[in-house]
């Protein structure tokens, strides 16, 4: 699992609807289908893509599966630009402070 | 469960850090020279790909990586740009620009020839206010949906 995958993954319009509608409710391929208007193998290929970037996760129901939002996924966001910007101020901290011109 | 149109003000993220330099040089240091600076490796799409980045540092300029294979990906436009005070950025990684949010640094002098460098990443809700109706609608903002969810997570 990378960021990157993250960042892909929500970077289409059609899957970041498919996560709204999530927000309100798991459901299933068939349900996110009628609301979309990608067809249903469209919205299967979106589901697998969001799985694999951990945003959704995928139960057993019956005779189909029921998608619903991870928030793992989500968290993982979140933590990662508090850490990108600690990172990268600490490297710019330390590129600043060693340049000898810069202290006068 | 929150409602799509009641969406609420999330924290911001702030940090603040002080280095040994003037404003002029902080400043500099941070948009023409982020390339020498930036831990693409730790922080980029695609680090194995990734050759650089590079800051346009004027208004209305962007910030991108640059891949091996002379592509690039954007990160961002500069929507205020006043060295050595600060600068805004539209911070659309991932996302399309329209629903970016937004990135304030801003450089002061804390005195004994140190500068304080605030940044404040805010708006991941990206009222998008000339149009509010669009929250309702099914396209609603990807940073919303991303973002309400896991900073409601985060501070309740």
């Amino acid at each position: 699992m990378t960021y990157g995958n993250i960042f892909l993954a929500l970077g289409d319009p059609t899957r970041r609807s498919v996560l709204e509608a999530l927000r309100h409710q798991p459901m299933t391929v068939g349900m996110l289908a009628k609301q979309m208007p990608v067809s249903r193998p469209a919205v299967s290929q979106h589901l697998k893509i969001l799985k694999e970037a951990e945003l959704v996760t995928v139960t057993p129901k019956g005779a189909s599966n029921e998608y619903a939002l991870n928030r793992k996924g989500l968290d993982e966001i979140r933590a990662w630009l508090d850490s990108m910007w600690d990172d990268s101020l600490e490297a710019f901290k330390a590129h600043v402070d060693q340049k000898p011109e810069n202290n006068n | 469960m929150n409602k799509v149109n009641q969406i609420q003000r999330v924290a911001p993220i702030e940090k603040k850090v002080r280095v040994k330099s003037t404003s002029e040089a902080a400043f500099k240091a941070f948009t023409e020279e982020i390339a020498s600076w930036w831990p693409l490796d730790r922080h980029s799409l695609d680090s194995e790909n990734v050759d650089s980045l590079v800051f346009e540092a004027e208004l209305g300029g962007a910030i991108y990586q640059t891949m091996k294979d002379g592509t690039t990906i954007p990160w961002a436009k500069v929507q205020k740009f006043t060295p050595p005070d600060g600068f805004v950025l539209d911070w659309h990684i991932g996302v399309e620009p329209e629903n970016a949010s937004r990135v304030e640094v801003t450089f002061s002098d804390a005195g004994d020839g140190m500068t304080e460098v605030t940044l404040l990443h805010s708006d991941f809700e990206n009222s998008s206010p000339e149009d509010p109706e669009a929250y309702k609608g099914h396209y609603a903002n990807g940073w919303v949906t991303v973002f309400e969810d896991c900073f409601a997570g985060h501070f309740k």
